[in-house]
């Protein structure tokens, strides 16, 4: 670009000036609904996501954890199991009980939400 | 500063604000696409799929760069992949630009002062190559800066200055074509 770039530059804007295209009154309305478009599919893909890989791991580990207590546990009090085993057998059962009813109560809440998700996806289709 | 609330609404799923952007861009957006793909219905596809481009990579944009020339560099690549098969716009003029002659000046001038310049300038953006009338669309219309074109196109800044220079040349030379072709049949 030279020296008269500034005046050449004024000119060259001044003619451009106004020269934006306009596009179709649809144009506006066919973007929109293809976001909205992109918008649900997002939200379905959401819904069938698995937990992550970071949350598997993560649950794995507390499993681990517990089991290894556990065991460790086990091994260092030989004696002491022996005797608590006939009370341990008989909360054995009760122990089950909440387990089972806090499993049950944790995979409802899941299945519930889950349910509410895609109802709430239909009523948008 | 409206745009960047707009856009962190959007984020949180706001729709009424993404329609507010797409208001704001979808007339340049268009402009731009139009000056590549030379065609009224391609251009508003182009369109389309660069705002939803836009709004799958909304969520990465960290404001590092202006907003608009983030999404005209969307727009741009967009186009340059729905125009991939023809080569005009790849092949940009080798020829070497010289100053602007006195006559082609003179030329531009009186059509400043025309009622039908839009129209007028319109055909003759649409007789240049479609790679010149988009770099000139940007500096000139858009007012992105030189480095703006090198963030949008992928230039490097000599080369987008070299070649803002030969498309304003380009541009007045058509634009005296045009101006002698009109006034040869009175002469």
């Amino acid at each position: 670009m030279n020296a008269e770039d500034p005046k050449i530059d004024k000119l060259t804007r001044e003619l451009l000036q106004g020269t934006a295209e306009q596009p179709s009154s649809l144009l506006m309305g066919r973007i929109l609904s293809a976001v909205m478009k992109e918008k649900k599919l997002n939200q379905k893909i959401t819904m069938q996501k698995l937990p992550s890989l970071n949350g598997l791991a993560g649950i794995l580990l507390v499993y681990l954890v517990l089991a290894l207590g556990a065991i460790y546990f086990l091994f260092m009090n030989p004696a002491e199991i022996e005797l608590l085993s006939p009370e341990l057998m008989q909360a054995f059962p009760i122990f089950l009980t909440f387990a089972a009813g806090i499993s049950f109560f944790f995979l409802f809440g899941q299945l519930d939400k889950w349910l509410q998700k895609r109802m709430k996806s239909k009523e948008h289709d | 500063m409206d745009e960047q609330r707009w856009i962190e609404q959007i984020r949180a799923g706001d729709m009424q604000s993404f329609s507010l952007l797409v208001a704001k861009y979808e007339k340049m957006a268009y402009t731009l696409a139009f000056r590549i793909m030379e065609n009224r219905e391609e251009a508003e596809e182009v369109v389309q799929d660069a705002f939803v481009k836009m709004y799958r990579a909304l969520p990465g944009f960290q404001f590092g760069s202006k907003f608009s020339t983030w999404f005209y560099r969307i727009i741009y690549h967009t186009a340059l992949s729905a125009h991939k098969s023809r080569r005009s716009f790849v092949r940009f003029e080798e020829a070497g630009a010289t100053a602007l002659t006195d006559d082609e000046t003179d030329s531009a001038l009186s059509l400043l002062e025309r009622e039908d310049r839009k129209e007028m300038i319109a055909r003759v953006l649409e007789k240049m190559p479609a790679d010149n009338a988009t770099l000139l669309t940007l500096y000139y219309l858009e007012e992105c800066s030189v480095e703006d074109i090198h963030q949008i196109t992928g230039l490097s800044l000599p080369n987008v200055k070299t070649k803002l220079f030969r498309a304003r040349k380009q541009f007045y030379e058509t634009i005296q074509r045009m101006m002698q072709k009109e006034t040869t049949p009175i002469l």
